[in-house]
């Protein structure tokens, strides 16, 4: 996978490959023109060093002929210069050719001809002390001066003509290294222009592809990320709110374990109070069962009181049984006396007041005794119902003086369990102030907790203005970089 | 004394005062015609037989049955020392019994005696306190030819001479040889 870094370092490499070629073809053609310079100037100095040295040689012959001609001392001035000079002079011209081995021979030569041509001068100027002007003149005339001279100009010439073909051959030189360095440095640059172009565009078309794409998966997760913001954020007031209510449910808690630690503690008191009741109850259960055994006696003098009495009230029943029937006889003899007193006609009439007068005795007779007889039958009912009753509270009675023993049975069991349940009681109310203090921790924590959860979702806020800043970001770069796909 | 006993004494004072008074009152049937009646209990209701119609009415000691073709004919009973035949009073009149027969009319008309369950009470009323019955066409209903109206009810009169008519007729009609 190349990376934008190595495709950009890889541009960048080549360019400057590409440069670096450049350059150094620039910088080879440079030196080559130094070199020629520095060669064309040391070629102008052999040159001028030779044309000072011919120069001197003409200086010397010059100086003699004025004087050959004058005899005035004054004009040897140029000739004795010149001679003083001369050696310098060729030892500068052999420093200058010292790298040329036929230019050496050359000097060789020429300055054999000009210690010979300073020989003939010396010559001369001694002969026109000692033999004046004329033999001088004629002597000078027989053209011996003249010939050294003309060979000593060829071979100044010949040197002159070779440091000239050098010249030539150097600026030739020049030409060839500066066309050389114009065709490089102009096919280097459009090279390079081509490649930095193509370059360019393929780093803008790759580079524009795979930031686009993180670009636009950057723009995804904002959305992404926004969204899960906003689900942190509900998931925080979520949590904040539950924790609102945990901590309100944690204070009830608290408040229901101090009241349950309360309640321990008085069932704890309430229970030792219980133990010393039921120590008494002991006794007093001994004192109401001897209490049950006078009711019970009672209770059975009462049944057969009861039981008397339902006896006299069927004796009663028996006799009214009697007097009904008799009633009831005594109001069919009234009926029939009625008739008989009337069948009499007259006479019975009288009888027959007294027997209507027995019958409606009789009549209200045997209403009393219907209304008795309801009384008795009431009275043998509640009889009945009081001696069940009573029979069933002497059961009862029976039945409370066993259980009275099991009372006193459980209350010496309940004295045993009160004590164990004050020890559990303590141990309960040890047990919730251990829980309360347990409970005071939770309700730290979980303050903490909601405060961090607060947090979270003032986090969360961030996280979504920072999600939001994203995305516009990422719209905003992929705007940049591909208009035609964010619009 | 139990209180419950001072109720008790004033009504047998009150008892023997009202009997005593009666005696010094004149008699009411002096000024005003009165007739009596005896409702009795017979099936499902009540009926009131004329006291006039009665030779007197007497308990049932006992009854000893014998064979006879009248299935309304229950025996013969001793009633102040003669012999008369019980009938059934309540299948003369076509009823369901209402229980065991223990009291015995005796007629004055002829000498048998009607058997019914139960007496209810004695009733006087003014002369002309009956009425007629509306169908009285009915063979159970000749027998019950009037009504008296009394205490806001209406309550069928039944005709002794009427059953023991219709007895005396079911009696001829049976053959001789068997009577003799």
């Amino acid at each position: 996978m190349w990376t934008f870094g190595k495709k950009i370092a890889l541009g960048f490499a080549v360019a400057f490959l590409l440069l670096l070629v450049i350059s150094l073809v620039a910088y080879r053609s440079i030196e080559a023109l130094s070199r020629t310079s520095y060669a064309v100037t040391h070629t102008h100095q052999e040159l001028e060093a030779t044309a000072q040295l011919f120069g001197s040689l003409k200086d010397a012959e010059t100086g003699q002929r004025g004087y050959a001609l004058t005899g005035d001392e004054s004009y040897l001035e140029p000739f004795n210069t010149a001679t003083a000079a001369m050696d310098g002079e060729f030892k500068n011209l052999r420093d200058l050719a010292s790298d040329e081995p036929q230019q050496q021979k050359r000097i060789d030569t020429l300055q054999a001809l000009a210690t010979a041509k300073l020989t003939e001068l010396r010559k001369t100027i001694e002969m026109r002390r000692k033999l004046g002007a004329d033999a001088t003149i004629k002597y000078i005339q027989g053209g011996a001066g003249k010939h050294l001279m003309d060979e000593a100009r060829q071979v100044i010439g010949e040197m002159g003509q070779v440091e000239r073909d050098q010249l030539r051959k150097r600026a030739e030189d020049v030409e060839t290294a500066s066309s050389d360095a114009r065709t490089t440095i102009i096919a280097g640059t459009v090279a390079c222009l081509v490649f930095i172009i193509l370059a360019g565009a393929v780093l803008t078309r790759t580079l524009s592809s795979q930031i686009g794409a993180a670009v636009r998966h950057v723009r995804q997760s904002s959305t992404e990320l926004h969204a899960a913001a906003n689900q942190q954020a509900a998931g925080a007031r979520e949590s904040a709110t539950s924790m609102t209510q945990i901590t309100s449910t944690i204070n009830e808690l608290l408040a229901t374990s101090r009241q349950i630690a309360d309640s321990a503690q008085r069932v704890a008191t309430i229970a030792e109070q219980t133990v010393s009741a039921a120590g008494s109850g002991e006794s007093i259960v001994s004192l109401a069962n001897q209490s049950i055994s006078g009711i019970r006696g009672q209770v059975d003098m009462m049944v057969n009181h009861m039981l008397e009495l339902g006896k006299k009230s069927q004796q009663i029943g028996a006799v009214l049984d009697i007097v009904s029937e008799l009633a009831e006889q005594t109001n069919i003899l009234a009926i029939n006396a009625t008739i008989e007193a009337t069948g009499a006609g007259e006479t019975g009439k009288r009888f027959g007041v007294v027997a209507d007068e027995i019958r409606k005795l009789a009549d209200r007779v045997a209403a009393s005794t219907k209304e008795i007889r309801t009384l008795i039958n009431d009275v043998r009912s509640a009889v009945n119902t009081s001696v069940m009753a009573t029979e069933t509270g002497s059961k009862a009675v029976d039945a409370g003086s066993r259980q009275f023993a099991d009372v006193a049975v459980a209350f010496k069991r309940i004295a045993g369990l009160v004590n164990t349940t004050t020890e559990a009681a303590r141990e309960i109310e040890l047990s919730t102030k251990q829980q309360t203090s347990a409970v005071e921790q939770v309700n730290i924590a979980i303050a903490n907790t909601a405060q961090a959860t607060r947090e979270t979702e003032a986090s969360s806020g961030q996280t979504l203005q920072t999600a939001s800043q994203l995305s516009s970001l990422s719209q905003d770069l992929l705007r940049i970089i591909q208009p035609e796909t964010a619009a | 004394m139990s209180p419950e006993s001072t109720p008790v004494r004033s009504l047998a004072a009150q008892l023997r005062r009202s009997f005593d008074d009666s005696f010094a009152r004149p008699s009411l049937s002096d000024r005003i015609a009165q007739e009596d009646f005896l409702a009795i209990e017979l099936g499902d209701g009540r009926y009131v037989l004329r006291l006039a119609e009665i030779a007197h009415v007497a308990p049932i000691q006992s009854i000893t049955r014998f064979p006879t073709p009248l299935a309304q004919l229950l025996g013969i009973a001793g009633v102040r020392g003669a012999l008369v035949p019980v009938y059934d009073m309540g299948a003369w009149l076509g009823l369901e019994a209402g229980g065991a027969p223990r009291w015995l009319a005796v007629t004055g008309a002829a000498p048998l005696a009607l058997a019914f369950p139960a007496i209810h009470s004695y009733v006087r009323v003014p002369q002309g306190a009956t009425a007629r019955a509306d169908e009285p066409q009915q063979a159970a209903s000749r027998h019950l030819a009037e009504i008296l109206h009394h205490d806001g009810r209406a309550v069928p009169v039944i005709s002794l001479p009427s059953i023991v008519a219709a007895i005396e007729s079911a009696v001829q009609a049976l053959p001789q040889a068997r009577v003799a």
